[in-house]
């Protein structure tokens, strides 16, 4: 058992204040998204997906059945998607909503 | 969660849900701030599918930050080493943010380690990540404040001090704590992270829990 106080009492008053402004009326819209930084890996695949089609097939071939990913496979789709993209000049919707 | 999602009325679900949870545990009388959204029902596992499907621009901002800080840490060593005049081989690991061993349980102590260096090496761990995650605020969906409204205003309603609570035990237990210990689930890392490292990061997230669960201490906490 060990005390945790000295953590807890230098940290109460910002987390106090995290959680309300957290918690109020939304009175101004989020930043512009950043760039991503290279480690991060995300599997968006509705994205992915809709750019694929619109690529006419271009990387992957008929993708007109439903699409099932493992991680890993999803993680090499998205670099080659990536590839694809910017070649082609086109921004990368990483921000896109992802449906779960 | 999927077709609400599609049908852009996720969010209405959502407060559906949370309202349907107080006024049930009000109804059972078990209504307590402290354990409002612990459960695994069904309210939690729609909240956890929603916050991974609204919530990645607040995770890329906190590990954008977590990564800024990394490699400003190394740029400043890399100038000692070059004031010195002596080369030192960098160690760099994945595991390079835990400097020591964060373990505090006696029973997974090795013989080298020191419970009051782990301390001390687990609370400058916890205020170091809990800084990014403060930093990245802005970054907070316009969505989800709306939820955290929703929420502190049912409660609020209830138990007038206990917002703070219920909002901490929403946002670390549902988003913040299970997306460092799996990353993966949420999209934001290849693979989790091996056994050693998500004990630490377990020990992390305990510590960060003190704050939600004893918001209004009037007793001293204990993290084991």
């Amino acid at each position: 058992m060990l005390p945790f106080n000295d953590f807890i009492d230098a940290n109460r008053e910002r987390m106090g204040q995290f959680f309300k402004e957290i918690s109020e009326k939304p009175t101004k819209i989020n930043p512009a998204p950043v760039p991503v930084p290279d480690h991060v890996h995300f599997y968006s695949l509705a994205a992915i997906h809709d750019v694929l089609v619109k690529l006419k097939h271009k990387i992957l071939g008929n993708l007109d059945e439903e699409v099932r990913l493992r991680p890993e496979q999803a993680h090499g789709i998205r670099a080659r998607f990536i590839d694809v993209m910017e070649e082609l000049g086109q921004p990368i919707p990483l921000s896109s909503p992802s449906p779960v | 969660m999927y077709l609400c999602q599609v049908h852009g009325i996720a969010d209405d679900l959502i407060r559906f849900l949370i309202s349907h949870e107080i006024r049930k545990a009000e109804k059972d009388n078990v209504l307590e701030a402290s354990t409002l959204f612990r459960a695994n029902s069904f309210a939690s596992a729609a909240f956890t599918a929603y916050l991974v499907a609204t919530l990645r621009p607040f995770h890329v901002e906190m590990i954008r930050n977590a990564e800024k800080a990394k490699i400003e840490n190394d740029r400043k060593q890399r100038l000692e080493k070059d004031h010195q005049g002596v080369m030192i081989q960098t160690k760099t690991s994945r595991n390079e943010l835990f400097r020591g061993n964060l373990e505090i349980d006696p029973n997974r102590l090795e013989n080298e380690d020191d419970l009051l260096v782990n301390r001390l090496a687990l609370e400058l761990t916890c205020q170091q990540l809990l800084t990014y995650i403060l930093q990245s605020e802005s970054y907070f969906p316009i969505r989800l404040r709306n939820i955290m409204n929703h929420v502190r205003e049912m409660i609020s309603a209830r138990f007038p001090s206990a917002a703070p609570a219920a909002i901490g035990g929403f946002i670390f237990l549902r988003l913040i704590n299970p997306a460092i210990i799996t990353p993966a689930s949420f999209g934001l890392l290849p693979q989790d992270p091996d056994s050693d490292i998500k004990r630490q990061l377990v020990l992390v997230t305990k510590g960060w829990c003190s704050f939600f669960l004893f918001f209004t201490w009037s007793y001293r906490f204990y993290l084991t």
